[in-house]
C-alpha cells in the first residue's frame, strides 16, 4: 500500500495526473472587450463550470454549459473592456482562483503587451531550450504579464499529436495560458497528426468575426482586434494561390479595418535563409509572392513568422516580391537603418509616414525551441542571428516597440515604429 | 478510488513511455523537407520492408515536386502492401499536382472501390474531373464530399459553387453557396460568391440586401459601398446609385491619413470619383 501511495505521489509530482482531474488548462481563447472564452479539460467527464467575479473572493457570477464532457469551452459574455476578473474552474475541487483581463475597446489607445513565440514545440523533451526561452522572458527585467500571446506554428513537435500538444503547450506555459489568452497559427508540423485535428481540438478562433475583423468561416485564417492594432493570421499551409478564399477574405478584411495598426502572422516566412531558405522553397515564394502585396498595399506594420530555427529581422521595406537576388536596397527600403530610436549613429526609429507602401518590418521569430542555423545572409534582413528568443511587443498609441529577448534576457535587438497620425481614426463599433 | 487512480496512473505511465520512445526518433523530425527526406532515407536502408515509410518519403517528394522520386516510393509502398488502399489517393493527388489528371483518375475510382466513405476521396476525385473539364461529374463528387465531411470548409463551397458556375449552372451554384453559408457563417469568399450569382440570376435585390448584411458586419464600410453603388448604377437605379457613392467617399473622407493614404485607400479613392463622375454625367440629361 506505501509503495503504491509513493507511486501515486511520484505521478502527481511528476503532473501525470492532476490532484484536481484538470488534465489541461484553464486557459483562455478568443479575448473581446465583452467576452472571454474560458477552456479546460479533464481526465473524466464533468460539467462545465465557470465561477467568475471582479474580486479574487467573490466569484459569484457562473457560466456553465451541462453536458459532460472532457472538453470544456466557457464563453463569458456581458463583461466590461479592460478589467479584470478572477474566476476558477470545475466544481468545488476545480481550479485555484486565476485572473484575466478584457480586451480594451477597438481603437483604444491603451498600452499593450504582445509576447510572441515560434517553434516552440521541443518543450518539454528533455533538451530544455523551449523552457530557457520561457524561463529568460519570466525572469528579465522586460517581464510583464502579456495582454495576449502568440504562438507562430510548430507548436509540438514531431506531429502535433494530442500527447505531444499537451506536453509542448499546456504542461510548458501553464501560468501563462490561465492569465493571458493564447492566438496561434497553424505550422506545417501541426498538420502531421489526422491534419491538425490536435491543433484544433485545443484551440477556438473566430470564424464569424467574433473578435473583429470579417467572418472568414474557418479556424485555419482569421482576424481580431485588441485595443488600437488588427492582428491577422494566415494559414500557409492551405491554398496559397492568388484570388483562393484565404486571400478573397483577406483583401476584404484589410478594407474593413481603420485600426491603427496591422499585424499580421503565419507559419512559414517570406523571407529566410535560416534553416529554410525562401529562394527555393516554393510554398514560402507563395505567400510572399500573393499575401505581401495585399498586405502592403493596405498599410501592414510588421509581420511575423516562423518555421526557419532562427531570428532574422528585415529593415523597414516596401515591395519586394522576388527572390533576394531581386531585393533593390535603393528602391525597396523605406529605411535601411535599424530602427532604434537611442542608437548612436543610427536615424532613428522607424517612422511611418501616411501614404502608399511606406514600409513594412518583417521578422522570423522561429527560434523558440531550438536554433538550426542556416545561411543567414538574406538581404532584406538588418539583423540574422542563430540564438534562440521570442519576441516582445509593446504598442501605445501611434508607437510600437520590439523586441527579442535571448535567453540570458537581455534584448539582442531591439526597433520602434513610430506612426504619423494626423488624424484620428474614428469609432470602430458596428 | 486510489486503485483506480493508480491503474489510470499505470495506463498514463506506460502511455508517456511509449510517447519517449517515439520523441527518441520523432524528434529529428524537426528538420528541413530535404533533412527529412535524408532521415526517411537512413530509416529505410534500416527497414526496407516498411511499406509506410516508402509512403511518407513519397509524399515528401511530392510537396517537394520530385515527380520521380515520388512515383518510385509510391510504387515500392505499393508492392509491400497492396492493401494500402492510401497510396492510390496519394499517388492521385501527385498526379493533379503535376498537372496530368487524366492518370490521377483510375487511381481515385479505385480508392474509392476501397475507401468509399472517405470525404478526401472524392474531393480528390471533383478536383481531377474539373481539370479534366467533366463539369458534372465534378460536380456530383463535390456533393459526396460535402455529404461526407464531418466540417467542410469555405473553400469545399467555394470550389464547388464555381464548378457548378462554369457550368453554366448558376441557379445549382448560388444553392451551394447559401447551404455553405449556412454550415460556417457568413464567409466573405462565400458571401462574394453569392452576390456575383444573384446578380448573374438577375435576383438584384437579394444581391443588394446581401450586400447590406456585410456592410452591417464591417467596421469600414467604403468598398462595400462603393460596391453597392455599382450594382444600383449597374441596374439603372442611377440616383440612388450617386447618393451611395457620395457615402461611400464620406466614409473614406473619415478614415485616419494612413488608411485613406494608403495604396488602396488612393486607389478607392480614385475609383469613387470616377463612377461618381459617370453618374453625374447620366443624371444630367434626366435632370435637364
Amino acid at each position: 500500500m506505501t509503495q503504491r501511495l509513493l507511486f501515486l505521489s511520484l505521478l502527481l509530482s511528476a503532473g501525470v495526473l492532476h490532484a484536481d482531474g484538470i488534465s489541461r488548462g484553464p486557459y483562455l481563447q478568443m479575448p473581446s472587450p465583452d467576452s472571454m472564452t474560458v477552456c479546460w479539460q479533464t481526465d473524466e467527464p464533468s460539467d462545465s463550470v465557470v465561477r467568475y467575479g471582479t474580486q479574487p473572493d467573490d466569484l459569484s457570477k457562473v457560466g456553465s454549459n451541462d453536458d459532460a464532457r472532457l472538453e470544456h469551452e466557457v464563453r463569458l459574455t456581458g463583461l466590461a473592456a479592460s478589467t479584470t476578473y478572477y474566476y476558477a474552474v470545475g466544481g468545488s475541487s476545480g481550479s485555484p482562483t486565476c485572473k484575466f483581463k478584457t480586451a480594451p475597446t477597438p481603437g483604444s489607445t491603451s498600452p499593450v503587451r504582445v509576447w510572441v513565440l515560434g517553434d516552440s514545440g521541443t518543450a518539454g523533451t528533455g533538451k530544455g531550450d523551449a523552457e530557457k526561452v520561457r524561463d529568460a522572458y519570466r525572469n528579465s527585467s522586460f517581464f510583464k504579464t502579456p495582454d495576449l500571446w502568440l504562438m507562430l506554428g510548430d507548436n509540438a513537435y514531431p506531429n502535433g499529436s494530442e500527447e505531444e500538444t499537451t506536453r509542448a503547450i499546456f504542461n510548458t506555459y501553464p501560468e501563462t495560458l490561465k492569465t493571458s489568452p493564447l492566438w496561434s497559427t497553424f505550422g506545417n508540423h501541426d498538420t502531421y497528426t489526422d491534419r491538425g485535428a490536435p491543433y484544433f481540438k485545443a484551440f477556438r478562433f473566430p470564424t464569424k468575426g467574433e473578435c473583429g475583423g470579417l467572418p472568414s468561416g474557418t479556424e485555419h485564417y482569421y482576424s481580431f482586434d485588441y485595443a488600437n492594432i488588427h492582428f491577422i493570421c494566415l494559414d500557409s499551409e492551405g491554398d496559397r494561390r492568388s484570388g483562393s478564399p484565404m486571400f478573397e477574405w483577406l483583401e476584404a478584411d484589410l478594407a474593413s479595418t481603420s485600426q491603427t495598426w496591422i499585424i499580421a502572422f503565419w507559419h512559414l516566412p517570406p523571407y529566410s535563409k535560416g534553416s529554410h531558405d525562401s529562394d527555393k522553397e516554393n510554398a514560402l515564394g507563395e505567400m510572399r509572392r500573393n499575401a505581401l502585396p495585399i498586405l502592403e498595399q493596405h498599410g501592414a506594420d510588421l509581420v511575423l513568422s516562423g518555421h526557419s530555427h532562427s531570428y532574422e529581422r528585415s529593415m523597414f521595406i516596401d515591395g519586394h516580391y522576388g527572390v533576394s537576388s531581386e531585393f533593390d536596397v535603393s528602391t525597396m527600403a523605406v529605411d535601411q537603418g535599424f530602427g532604434r530610436p537611442q542608437e548612436k549613429g543610427s536615424k532613428g526609429a522607424y517612422k511611418k509616414q501616411p501614404g502608399a507602401h511606406n514600409g513594412t518590418v518583417y521578422v522570423v521569430g522561429g527560434n523558440s525551441g531550438k536554433i538550426s542555423g542556416g545561411k543567414l545572409n538574406h538581404p532584406v534582413m538588418k539583423v540574422s542571428e542563430n540564438r534562440l528568443g521570442s519576441i516582445i511587443l509593446d504598442i501605445k498609441g501611434n508607437r510600437l516597440d520590439f523586441k527579442e529577448i535571448g535567453t540570458d534576457g537581455e534584448a539582442f535587438d531591439s526597433f520602434s515604429l513610430f506612426k504619423d497620425e494626423r488624424a484620428a481614426p474614428r469609432s470602430t463599433k458596428k | 478510488m486510489i486503485l483506480s487512480l493508480i491503474n489510470q496512473s499505470v495506463i498514463q505511465a506506460a502511455l508517456i513511455c511509449a510517447l519517449l520512445l517515439a520523441w527518441s526518433g520523432g524528434l529529428e523530425a524537426h528538420e528541413g523537407q530535404s533533412e527529412r527526406i535524408e532521415r526517411l532515407d537512413q530509416r529505410i536502408i534500416d527497414q526496407p520492408t516498411d511499406p509506410r515509410l516508402f509512403l511518407e518519403r513519397a509524399e515528401m517528394h511530392r510537396i517537394c515536386r520530385h515527380w520521380r522520386s515520388a512515383e518510385r516510393d509510391y510504387r515500392r509502398a505499393s508492392e509491400l502492401d497492396p492493401d494500402l488502399a492510401v497510396i492510390d489517393l496519394a499517388k492521385a493527388t501527385m498526379w493533379n499536382d503535376a498537372s496530368m489528371s487524366a492518370k490521377a483518375l483510375p487511381l481515385l475510382t479505385r480508392y474509392l472501390d476501397r475507401e468509399p466513405s472517405d470525404p478526401r476521396g472524392y474531393r480528390e476525385l471533383a478536383r481531377t474531373l474539373r481539370i479534366t473539364g467533366d463539369l458534372a461529374a465534378a460536380a456530383a463528387a463535390f456533393t459526396r464530399t460535402a455529404e461526407l465531411s464531418e466540417s467542410p470548409a469555405p473553400e469545399l463551397f467555394a470550389a464547388w459553387s464555381d464548378c457548378l458556375r462554369e457550368a453554366g449552372r448558376n441557379a445549382e451554384a448560388l444553392k451551394v453557396v447559401e447551404n455553405g453559408i449556412r454550415k460556417v457563417g457568413p464567409a466573405v469568399s462565400l458571401e462574394k460568391r453569392a452576390i456575383k450569382l444573384e446578380l448573374a440570376l438577375g435576383l438584384n435585390d437579394a444581391a443588394l440586401v446581401r450586400i447590406d448584411g456585410m456592410l452591417a458586419l464591417s467596421s469600414r464600410k467604403e468598398t462595400l459601398l462603393l460596391e453597392k453603388s455599382h450594382i444600383l448604377a449597374d441596374i439603372g437605379r442611377t440616383a440612388e446609385a450617386l447618393i451611395v457613392v457620395r457615402k461611400a467617399r464620406g466614409e473614406l473622407n473619415k478614415q485616419a491619413e494612413h488608411r485613406r493614404l494608403s495604396g488602396y485607400g488612393r486607389q478607392l479613392s480614385s475609383q469613387i470619383e470616377t463612377l461618381e463622375t459617370e453618374l453625374i454625367k447620366e443624371q444630367t440629361p434626366e435632370n435637364s
